[in-house]
């Protein structure tokens, strides 16, 4: 056991000035009981007229005196804070604040926080005087808001304060680590962490887009510092323009398409690089039958406006049909949105042949019932309760998709867009998608889907850049006078796991109704 | 105060419960009614005792005819007087008679005295003795004058139903005042707790100058010998004075206070033995009449 708030002499004085003081109290003390007797004659007769209490002398109660003892000990104790662990070991971390690498240097000091910091450690920031980050105990969340409110650049003195912070509380066996660009200081022994490299950006998408008599070009949605843009097919560097269209928008290309299949990569600075399948050079045509619902032909609207591999065309030429009811004689694919039709579907789930990742879980039970049986077609998604098929598709000569329309209520769902862009693009032997990187959504394509993107070409090369939006917590520049006048959390507040605090409040606690109720009954002073 | 219905003080098992008890006097004074107990008078009793000479005034019917045949002379046969014996009940009414005990729910000191007096009386009018009531407390109450005859009996018990129970204990000055009462020697019957501040020396004093026989009867609650409810620090309370002690209660007090209360209980019962009547400490959770009949031996006082 250690103790955090007292030296251990400083307890020791305390609680034996707590037991002088308090054996004399209950000396002195006299809590008495009005008490209506039959006659004070016997009382008298023993000779009862003494003083309950005087000095010197001894307590006239013990039991009491012991526990008015444990009591106050027992709250001196908590006082002293005493834990048990910490003697092992810990980790303590000293970052350099920068505002140039803050989110990938935050990112990396978290993953080192959840790594756990031991019964003592902590996580500082390298400022005159020393920042607390996190300490030992603290969860997690806290260093982002810590972080965030950081207001001081490192100095050499800041991070010689730090370490001579951390010395005192550092045992043999803990381990020491600098988060900074620069080396530490050389007095100090410590692990010096690889700084993570700060992304100058984020992507927030990345598709092909066709303009009217050019090649495909691709749309860049890029948030961030403005840096080079690199397409290369094959080991050569294309002469593809960069078009500014927009806010955070970067149009690239046209870039024409190679006869031999090279692939191109996008490489954004030295932050990132892409390898990005070509487009198809045909798109799709598509017809939606009017027959459908309104708010599904608005759907399906959007979606072909949306995808330039798509294009709406009359019946007679298109490709692929979208119809509420099949055609047998009609040999083209099929895409059949069939109305539901009663059957209380419970929850449907994925199942191993599903194209998409829907999220299905979250929808709620609609009345409504499953495909009808069709022999020789595969179940994309299935009724988990009662097994029916709730979207399915065949892949013989007469090429059908059927999906019960439930599954696409809401319209407004995200599965919505992406269960139907799937369903044609599978018609119409198209890969999944061109939409290469969607900034908030994960990027979870099943395997078993035959015509999906890699998932490692979407990714970026050293698998640092961000791909989600995230609080942009720096470690910025400013005034150290207002990070002095803050009310930052100091070290020697801290403390580890093992607190016997709350047990020992516990008791605290229960000797005093243990107490309260000797008392009432008369068995204590 | 503490009054109750007679109902509610003496129901008939306890009554029938008395049915055959006996205050017998060794012998009573003359001077008294026609009874049953036997005097030292000279008189129609049944028992023959002596003979003297005729002298004139003398009933013919006593001669001794046999007697006079033999020696000549007339003498007359001379018989024992029954007469009745005086009983005299000295109550204690004060506060502390009319309090329960601290634990569990018995009747009041105050309920138990009533009932052995009750009790007692019963049997002596039974036996057409005569009875008299001197309740006391700070001062006399109003006492039940001499009375006998199996009708007095629920005259007695209406007078002790409403008889209260309030202020302090002079039994000192209630045994004094009685002893110099001018009454026909009896059998006192003192029912009180004995609680009289001044101590048991005091009280054996007063009781010692009685003239009468005396028999002591003290209601008692279970455990008042040795109190071990008020362990703690206490504000004791006189319930009669309303004075104070503040005291320590633990074992060693306990201790003390119960070899106090029985040296006080063997000093009074000393004195009610030497004045020839006994002494009987009668519990508040037991029946009043099986522990009165422990007085009785083959039914019978011998007062």
């Amino acid at each position: 056991m250690s103790l955090f708030g007292l030296a251990p002499a400083t307890f020791a004085l305390g609680a034996l000035l707590l037991a002088g003081g308090l054996a004399l109290l209950h000396l002195l003390r006299v809590r008495l009981r009005s008490v209506e007797v039959d006659t004070l004659l016997f009382f008298r007769l023993a000779g009862a007229l003494q003083k309950p209490r005087v000095l010197p002398g001894r307590p006239a109660r013990w039991f009491a005196f012991v526990l008015a003892l444990l009591v106050a000990l027992a709250a001196w104790l908590a006082m002293a804070e005493p834990r048990s662990g910490l003697q092992d070991a810990s980790r303590f971390l000293v970052v350099e604040p920068d505002q140039q690498s803050g989110e990938a240097r935050l990112e990396q000091v978290r993953s080192l926080a959840l790594a756990g910091l031991g019964p003592r450690g902590a996580i500082l920031a390298a400022t005159l005087p020393p920042t607390l980050l996190l300490a030992a105990g603290e969860p997690a969340n806290v260093l982002e808001a810590r972080a965030a409110a950081l207001q001081t650049t490192a100095t050499a003195l800041g991070e010689r304060a730090a370490w001579q912070s951390i010395g005192d509380r550092r045992l043999a066996g803990d381990e020491v680590v600098w988060l900074g660009a620069r080396p530490a200081l050389a007095e100090f022994p410590v692990v010096h962490a690889p700084v993570a490299r700060a992304p100058v950006g984020v992507v927030r998408g990345l598709r092909w887009q066709r303009a009217a008599g050019t090649g495909p070009s691709l749309l860049l949605q890029w948030e961030g510092d403005a840096v080079p843009v690199e397409l290369r097919v094959g080991d050569t560097v294309t002469a593809a323009g960069v078009t500014k269209v927009g806010a955070g928008e970067l149009l690239l290309g046209p870039v024409a398409v190679p006869a031999n299949g090279a692939p191109l990569r996008c490489a954004i600075g030295t932050a990132a690089a892409f390898v990005v399948p070509w487009p198809t050079t045909t798109p799709l045509r598509v017809h939606v039958d009017p027959s459908l619902p309104v708010d599904l032909t608005i759907a399906l609207a959007s979606i072909l406006e949306a995808d330039e591999e798509l294009v709406e065309a009359p019946e007679a030429t298109a490709e692929v049909v979208v119809s509420a009811q099949d055609v047998p004689e009609d040999a083209r694919p099929r895409l059949v949105l069939l109305a539901g039709h009663g059957g209380g579907a419970r929850l449907a789930v994925n199942t191993a042949a599903a194209p998409v990742a829907c999220s299905l879980r979250d929808r709620q039970p609609r009345d409504a019932g499953a495909l009808p049986a069709m022999p020789g077609a595969r179940v994309w998604i299935a009724d988990e309760a009662q097994g029916g098929a709730l979207a399915a598709a065949t892949s013989s000569t007469n090429r059908r998709i059927w999906i019960v329309d439930w599954l696409l209520r809401p319209r407004t769902h995200a599965d919505v867009p992406l269960l139907l862009l799937t369903s044609l693009r599978a018609l119409g032997d198209r890969e999944a998608s061109s939409m290469v990187a969607l900034a908030g959504q994960p990027l979870a394509v099943p395997a078993a889907f035959p015509t999906a993107l890699a998932v490692g070409a979407l990714l970026p090369v050293d698998s640092v850049l961000p791909l989600h939006e995230r609080a942009s917590a720096g470690l910025a520049i400013a005034s150290p006078v207002a990070a002095i006048s803050g009310s930052q959390p100091t070290l020697a507040a801290i403390g580890g796991d093992g607190s016997w605090v709350p047990w020992l409040l516990s008791l605290l606690v229960l000797l005093l109704a243990v107490d309260a109720m000797l008392f009432h009954r008369g068995r204590l002073p | 105060m503490t009054t109750a219905t007679a109902a509610e003080l003496f129901d008939p098992a306890f009554l029938r419960a008395l049915e055959g008890l006996r205050i017998l006097a060794r012998s009573v004074p003359a001077g008294g009614r026609h009874a049953e107990q036997r005097s030292r008078a000279r008189g129609q009793g049944q028992e023959f005792t002596d003979v003297r000479p005729y002298v004139a005034g003398d009933d013919f019917r006593t001669v001794d005819w046999h007697v006079f045949l033999r020696l000549d002379k007339v003498f007359v046969r001379l018989f024992l007087q029954d007469e009745d014996l005086p009983i005299y009940f000295l109550l204690d009414q004060s506060a502390s008679m009319a309090r329960g005990p601290a634990l569990g729910n018995a009747p009041d000191r105050s309920v138990i005295a009533r009932r052995a007096v009750a009790a007692l009386a019963y049997v002596a009018l039974n036996h057409m003795d005569r009875i008299a009531v001197f309740p006391f407390a700070s001062e006399p109450l109003r006492p039940l004058p001499g009375t006998s005859g199996k009708n007095g009996f629920q005259r007695l018990l209406a007078y002790l139903a409403a008889l209260p129970a309030q202020g302090s204990t002079s039994l000192v000055e209630a045994l004094q005042q009685f002893a110099t009462r001018r009454l026909r020697r009896g059998l006192c019957v003192l029912v009180t707790d004995g609680f009289d501040p001044r101590g048991a020396e005091a009280v054996q004093k007063a009781m010692s100058r009685v003239p009468h026989r005396l028999l002591v009867v003290r209601p008692v609650h279970a455990g008042e010998e040795r109190p071990v409810h008020l362990r703690g620090e206490l504000r004791a309370i006189d319930c009669e004075s309303g004075e104070h002690v503040e005291v320590s209660v633990d074992d060693a007090m306990l201790d003390r206070y119960a070899k106090a209360y029985a040296e006080f209980a063997e000093a009074i019962a000393t004195v009610a033995e030497q004045r020839g009547g006994g002494c009987l400490a009668l519990r508040s959770d037991q029946p009043v009449v099986p522990q009165l009949a422990t007085l009785f031996q083959n039914g019978v006082i011998q007062a």
